[in-house]
């Protein structure tokens, strides 16, 4: 896989446009989904940004990791983004995807896959976003710890600290949603913010960036 | 319970290194990280496996939306290598130099009417060539207004990756009011590696450790190729060039986010 990328990251370089496709394809979805952690429904127009910018840059990529090279663009046109709107980055409350992931288990009770992507990344959007983005930058991009240090700007142990704790976080939350037996439900209607979890809700005041 | 209150490290990282899968539709390999995932087989630990692994699963149909207009961008930076410039500022630059100039004239013109009030002798023309305000607005005439296409309906809202995005003519510089604040995204880059290559020699290898240079240091691949990477992106900065001064200047226009 990583043979595969960095063959078609040369053969984009000398103009190859399959090639790009293929990078494209390749590394679009990962990078929306976390640049909608990021940035929640402008998370499209920053990727056409990135992708801008990707193409124009990319004579100028001399190796390395390319995921963590086009994933740090990203994270600067989203930063530059938020900077535009004068907002910190908030994450968006995904009241939705609590009730989405109540459905989710009652179909699929049971089965081995009962939550959908845009659920999980929902879920893990709910996070505090320095968890959000170690969690993000570690199972969804693929980076290691290292190379998400160096996006983030953040030494590697701070990055493997952030992830664990947003894990820990997400299998508490799950296990109090299977516990209580997904309380969240209220179709249409966003239901009050205390529904469920509250003290995720609290964390949501920390900032991103230190 | 949770198996996340006194699990090291280790596990947590396991966890996160199984999640990752290929979202690439044509090898076909998407469904890799489920299966993965659930080697990890301690029953506590699998809710969160599977969200990890749903969070990295096969791209969905509205993900890759933008292709086209990704192709089309890669397309124009190939016919027009030169650094291109981002839409947006474009936008903004041309409304805000529009909107400066109307302002002037109309300073101008009523500034033309109190003094024509105040005393008579004075004959002032709407076009009066000396304001009473400095603006920013060299002279009467537009430089901008014949340059076509430019012009976004609305500032605020251009859609920068639509295959219609037109590259600067690169015959063209950039005319009579070249803006300071503009930085093509790539200029940090391009001012680091002035700001490295401005460096003793001796020093080069520390600042590369410090986070100023880590942007540079990740485009670049490594610390030891950051060299290279810094002569071919600004090789005006080598010693021979002193006398060219590049547009997009400004070495703290464009912060780092961290």
């Amino acid at each position: 896989m990583t043979g595969d990328l960095s063959e078609a990251v040369g053969a984009a370089q000398s103009g190859d446009e399959e090639a790009f496709r293929f990078l494209y394809r390749s590394l679009q979805p990962g990078l929306l989904r976390y640049l909608t952690a990021l940035v929640g429904a402008d998370a499209e127009d920053v990727a056409s940004e990135t992708w801008l910018q990707i193409s124009r840059d990319l004579p100028s990529f001399t190796g390395g990791e390319f995921r963590a090279w086009t994933v740090t663009i990203a994270r600067n046109r989203a930063m530059d983004h938020l900077r535009r709107l004068r907002r910190r980055p908030s994450l968006p409350v995904p009241v939705q995807a609590l009730a989405d992931l109540a459905s989710d288990a009652d179909t699929a009770e049971g089965a081995s896959e009962t939550i959908g992507t845009e659920t999980a990344l929902a879920l893990i959007a709910t996070l505090p976003p320095r968890e959000a983005e170690a969690v993000l930058l570690r199972a969804v991009i693929g980076l290691d710890a290292g190379s998400a240090g160096r996006v983030l700007g953040r030494r590697a142990g701070a990055v493997r600290t952030a992830a664990h704790r947003g894990l820990r976080r997400l299998a508490a939350l799950l296990e109090r949603e299977d516990a209580a037996g997904l309380p969240v439900g209220v179709e249409g209607v966003p239901p009050p913010r205390t529904a469920s979890g509250p003290t995720l809700r609290a964390s949501h005041t920390e900032p991103a960036d230190g | 319970m949770n198996p996340f209150r006194r699990a090291d490290h280790a596990e947590t990282e396991r966890l996160l290194d199984s999640a990752h899968g290929t979202f690439d539709v044509v090898s076909g390999q998407a469904d890799a990280p489920s299966t993965s995932a659930q080697v990890q087989g301690s029953a506590p630990a699998e809710p969160v496996a599977r969200l990890l692994a749903a969070a990295a699963g096969p791209g969905l149909p509205g993900e890759l939306a933008g292709e086209d207009a990704a192709v089309a961008a890669f397309r124009a930076a190939r016919a027009d290598p030169s650094p291109s410039v981002p839409h947006r500022p474009h936008g903004r630059r041309l409304t805000t130099g529009a909107v400066a100039w109307i302002g002037a004239v109309a300073v101008t013109a009523t500034a033309g009417a109190a003094f024509a009030a105040v005393s008579q002798d004075w004959v002032p023309g709407p076009l009066a060539p000396e304001p009473t305000r400095t603006s920013p607005a060299t002279g009467p005439a537009s430089p901008r207004s014949g340059e076509p296409s430019r012009s976004p309906s609305s500032p605020g809202s251009p859609s920068p990756g639509t295959p219609s995005h037109h590259p600067p003519s690169p015959g063209t510089p950039p005319a009579p009011g070249t803006p300071p604040t503009h930085t093509a995204p790539g200029g940090s880059l391009h001012g680091l590696c002035r700001a490295w290559l401005a460096k003793k020699p001796d020093q080069r290898e520390k600042a590369l450790r410090t986070p100023a240079f880590e942007r540079l240091v990740t485009a670049a691949g490594s610390a030891g190729q950051v060299e290279e990477y810094c002569l071919r992106l600004v090789p005006e900065a080598k010693p021979s060039a002193p006398s060219k001064v590049t547009p997009s200047r400004p070495p703290t226009g464009r912060p780092s986010p961290q």
